[in-house]
């Protein structure tokens, strides 16, 4: 029997009808919480119509209220959901004659829309942070948003907890001023906390009401047979093609999702060669051009798709029709992650999804394993919320001002009540707005520019016009990798751009050289005006791509299901054959690392001294250990030369090696003595951070006259400028925010003097003459951070061309005496 | 000049390295500096003063601290070699008005450390083409000696000559035992050298890039990492 809801409109009401649809539970709470004036947090498995059930309450009000300008603001994290919403929310509007604007706006709008947008607001605006931040600092802000009713946050649990939340944020706390009887609604996926998003979407000290919907169908999840053996290492899952491609086979389309772009690059590769049927089998990523992309999104949407292989790119709710299979081609990198992949299928709440899941290497299988096991079990992993991060607040700051002239402790007071920065200390947004003004530098003597200029109204503007354009230009600057756009050249210089690399891969690039993009071999020609030149190429092994911006660390909870497996051989048999050989094999060579004991290898490799620790301590506590331990292994004169952290512990690459003797030492629970402070406050970590802080914070551009500044470039500059900041302002704001910066990624000290003593008398020490079946993922894995000291001066001292110093002494007493 | 034996104790921990070009034994200083010692004379390149306050003027705040820095690091460097002359080989100043606004006290340091040394000659370059006549210390579009030319960029010079120039900020990256160490650095052949910059906030250009490919013979072009403190020859 069809329910009639009690303030759904009839032409909604037959709109459902024809579809054959009903207002779910759900809905009707939703259309209840809005005219009850009350915020509130949707949570529900994929699948449920979520993003409707948020907006439907605003169709409903405005086709009963009819108004001009701004009535609803959606917020969403990627571009391609904003047009892929448009999309769903036109159809309707169309088919039931409503007169409702609708429009996004994105950093793909070309200008002349973004003017008229400005002028003639419509009803319903999808947007992005950054678009949303940029609009903002228009001085016609208030007259844009002052009548706003409604703000969605779609997928909520995918950037709350980190610098674009945090950002997104203070443009919430903003639209508030602007408009006092804002509704927030906020949609998410099943999370592990939701309390802590219900407090991120209110505003400080007023959560928002949760609507919950619980998920009854658990998804069948099972790791892939394959005839052939898994490898030992490597992340690319080539052994498993065949199987991959039969089981592509036996549905109408299937989404395979890989978890770096390189992997995405390959897999499609593999799958094409493979391709006898030649069935339409296509790829997605985040690098490749809007076109590229939109072209697959119609391609999909149409049905005319077998399969598409894709990074992160489609794991938010973008509707892709009849997807029957999910695919996950290496490790799930966390449960809630997986299980957003997994319900990309079957977008029915009432049947259970279908996944296949393909380890890459025998250790990633111990995570599908724990994966699968926690699935069952209904646990989630949840990701930890941080406050507020500082260099987002003079972006903001400049930002408010551009629109309005202000007074600091106005902007302190609306900052305060974005939830983020709740606790936020005055004398700190003061250290703060000093920096935004003038720089906020110790040193007097010299002359001060201004960035800000306070009027004789006792109120502060930007200095000059240009301030404002730049910021403009810089605003909502997240930073990761540099990008340069890929251009695939047919003749001269002529060719059309096809996607984006990390200018880090760009830079390692050597004219001839071939790399694997957008589906195809090209060869490296040259970089030229931010441009990466390549033309098609039939020749040689590809360079893969490596791209930095696709790696995700393990959540710690995964982390910890792959420990206890580990612990239980009982639970081994439930394994593939291939991983309980490893394991054995392992037990044999060295041991298999256990809850009671750390496990340290040691072991020559390529040049070097490898020694592994199995700590299974979380990513944060190996980093931090690991700058403790080179340290330590630099006074103990073992040449440390880099260290790389993994989700089961970290692997250090030194000049000489480790022995037993030194690990009593290492692992001394004293740290003082240590200068730790020092050795972090050098470290490429803190300059990683550093220089994120710089963009972040507006100390330097990205993004000037339209033109990005190569990202090397910016490197290399803030490095400098990290340097001579340490040395002659060490208690210069930008310091504190980049120690804070870099705090998210490791463990205070005094939890580290913690860790350390829970390891005393725990150590298991073992020698090998190389590397052991289970470090070979671990050594091939390549992302390892430098260690300054005597370790790499001894490498260049072995490679330079002066061993026989003695000889030149005689040279230098001849040559000076002669005068 | 410095101390044979103070000489020998920097080659030693390879804070300085000893190498012959265009005929003569030069001294590279791990610091950016080239020494000459047969004419007690110092070579440094692209100084960059005020680079921190030119940026500042823009809008990017950036810590002005650029110039104390290279302040410190010249007086220290002088004092350790006793120069009779000091080469600043161009872009001494980021910009024309760059000298004046060097605040009060760093103007007056530079004044010093100037007057201090017998012969300083300021070899202009495209960043400071012109430089104020208060300014203390020669001016020069170029500085020949022994048939050796001084000057900001190359010239074509003839067949009995070579040249020091600067310009290129030149850096370089090294991989050992696949580690990698990169850094500023000099490059030569018998005719020409190319010192790396030495202002506290300039970039350099590697010396892959085509800028460089154009001027050296890669395979038999020596150079000197600047890497840590220290100086390595490749």
């Amino acid at each position: 029997m069809k329910q009639k809801s009690p303030n759904l409109p009839t032409q909604f009401q037959q709109w459902f009808d024809s579809r054959g649809w009903q207002l779910r539970e759900y809905q009707q709470a939703m259309l209840d919480a809005f005219e009850q004036r009350q915020s509130t947090l949707l949570i529900a498995p994929t699948g449920a119509g979520k993003t409707l059930s948020g907006l439907l309450p605003s169709l409903v009000d405005l086709s009963a209220n009819p108004q001009s300008g701004m009535h609803t603001l959606y917020i969403s994290p990627l571009k391609a959901l904003t047009h892929d919403i448009e999309r769903n929310l036109l159809q309707p509007v169309a088919e039931m004659g409503l007169d409702i604007t609708i429009e996004t706006r994105t950093g793909d709008t070309p200008s002349h829309k973004r003017q008229r947008q400005r002028k003639k607001p419509p009803n319903i605006f999808l947007t992005t942070p950054e678009s949303l931040m940029l609009m903002l600092s228009y001085a016609d802000a208030e007259r844009i948003f002052g009548k706003l009713k409604t703000i969605v946050v779609d997928e909520v649990h995918a950037f709350a907890a980190g610098k674009r939340g945090d950002f997104t944020a203070l443009a919430i706390a903003q639209l508030r001023q602007l408009s006092p009887q804002l509704l927030t609604f906020g949609l998410s996926a099943t999370v592990a906390e939701p309390d802590k998003l219900a407090r991120w979407l209110g505003p400080t000290e007023q959560p928002v009401a949760i609507q919950q919907v619980k998920s009854h169908v658990l998804p069948n999840v099972r790791i892939l047979d394959s005839k052939n053996r898994i490898p030992f290492g490597g992340f690319m899952a080539k052994y498993a093609v065949p199987e991959i491609y039969a089981a592509i086979q036996t549905v109408k389309t299937a989404l395979v999702f890989v978890n770096t772009r390189a992997q995405a690059e390959l897999l499609f590769q593999f799958l094409w060669e493979a391709n006898d049927k030649a069935l339409p089998i296509a790829i997605y990523h985040g690098s490749l051009s809007k076109e590229q992309r939109r072209k697959t999104e119609s391609l999909m949407a149409a049905g005319k798709i077998r399969a598409v292989v894709s990074t992160s790119a489609l794991e938010l709710g973008i509707d892709w029709g009849d997807i029957q299979l999910v695919i996950q081609v290496g490790a799930p990198k966390g449960v809630s992650r997986l299980l957003q992949r997994i319900g990309r299928s079957n977008h029915r709440m009432d049947e259970p999804s279908e996944a296949l899941l393909v380890p890459a290497n025998r250790f990633e299988a111990l995570e599908c394993d724990s994966a699968i096991k926690a699935i069952a079990e209904q646990q989630l992993d949840g990701e930890p919320f941080y406050s507020g991060a500082l260099d987002v607040i003079p972006q903001f700051i400049v930002n408010c001002l551009c629109s309005q002239a202000s007074r600091p402790e106005t902007i302190y007071k609306m900052v305060r009540t974005a939830p983020p920065y709740a606790d936020l200390e005055e004398e700190l947004f003061k250290a703060l707005w000093q920096f935004t003004e003038d720089g906020g530098y110790a040193l007097q003597a010299y002359e001060r520019y201004r960035r800000l200029e306070l009027g004789e109204d006792g109120l502060y503007r930007p200095a000059s016009k240009r301030i404002i354009q730049r910021h403009r230009q810089n605003v909502g600057t997240i930073v990761e990798a540099g990008r340069l756009k890929v251009k695939r050249l047919r003749r001269a210089h002529q060719g059309k751009v096809i996607g984006e690399v990390e200018e880090y891969f760009a830079q390692q690039l050597v004219k001839g050289d071939t790399f694997l993009f957008a589906g195809e071999m090209l060869q490296f020609e040259c970089i030229r005006d931010m441009f990466l030149e390549a033309r098609p190429s039939k020749a040689g092994e590809p360079k893969i791509p490596s791209y930095v911006g696709g790696q995700m660390p393990l959540s710690t909870f995964l982390a910890e299901g792959v420990k206890r497996l580990l612990d239980n051989p009982q639970d081994w048999p439930r394994l593939p054959t291939d991983v309980q050989e490893w394991l054995s094999l392992q037990a044999q060579f060295s041991h298999i690392p256990s809850r009671d004991t750390i496990l340290i290898e040691q072991f020559p490799h390529r040049q070097t001294q490898f020694t592994l620790f199995y700590t299974f301590d979380g990513r944060k506590a190996h980093q931090t250990l690991g700058m403790l331990l080179t340290r330590r292994m630099e006074k103990l004169k073992l040449k440390p030369l880099s260290f790389s952290i993994t989700d089961y512990g970290l692997s250090i690459c030194s000049v000489e090696p480790v022995t037993a003797a030194h690990i009593d030492q290492l692992f001394s629970p004293d740290i003082l003595g240590d200068e730790l402070e020092n050795w972090m406050l050098e470290s490429p970590m803190l300059k990683r951070s550093f220089r994120r802080v710089a963009m972040v914070s507006g100390l330097i551009e990205q993004q000037y006259h339209g033109q990005r500044k190569s990202m090397r470039q910016v490197t290399f500059s803030t490095d400098l400028i990290y340097d001579t900041l340490r040395e002659y302002d060490p208690d210069h704001i930008l310091l504190k925010v980049t120690r804070e910066d870099a705090e998210r990624e490791l463990l205070d000290l005094s939890r580290l003097g913690d860790l350390l003593i829970r390891y005393v008398g725990r150590t298991q020490f073992v020698a090998l003459e190389k590397v052991s079946p289970m470090a070979i993922p671990i050594v091939l894995d390549v992302r390892s951070e430098a260690v300054k000291g005597a370790g790499r001066e001894a490498l260049l001292e072995q490679a330079s061309l002066y061993a026989e110093a003695e000889q030149m002494m005689d040279d230098v007493r001849a040559l000076l005496a002669e005068q | 000049m410095i101390k044979p034996d103070l000489l020998v104790a920097k080659i030693q921990v390879k804070t300085a390295v000893l190498s012959e070009f265009a005929g003569h034994q030069w001294i590279f200083d791990a610091r950016g500096a080239l020494l000459w010692p047969k004419h007690k004379l110092m070579v440094v390149s692209d100084l960059h003063f005020e680079k921190g306050s030119f940026f500042a003027q823009q809008g990017s705040l950036l810590p002005q601290y650029d110039s104390l820095c290279n302040l410190d690091a010249l007086a220290i460097l002088i004092d350790d070699y006793q120069p009779q002359t000091v080469i600043a080989l161009g872009d001494s100043f980021h910009d024309c008005n760059a000298w004046h606004r060097l605040p009060q006290q760093a103007a007056q340091d530079l004044t010093t450390l100037v007057q201090q040394v017998p012969q300083w000659i300021w070899v202009l370059g495209n960043h400071d083409p012109e430089l104020p006549n208060e300014l203390p210390g020669e001016q020069a579009a170029r500085f020949v000696i022994d048939d050796i030319v001084f000057v900001h960029e190359p010239e074509s010079i003839d067949e009995m000559q070579a040249q020091v120039y600067g310009h290129f900020h030149p850096k370089m990256r090294k991989r050992v035992a696949r580690q990698q160490m990169t850094g500023r650095c000099f490059m030569h052949d018998t005719k020409q050298l190319v010192m790396p910059s030495f202002g506290a906030y300039t970039g350099g250009l590697s010396i892959e890039d085509d800028a460089f490919s154009s001027l050296f013979k890669h395979k038999t072009a020596r150079k000197h990492l600047l890497y840590q403190g220290k100086i390595f020859a490749f």
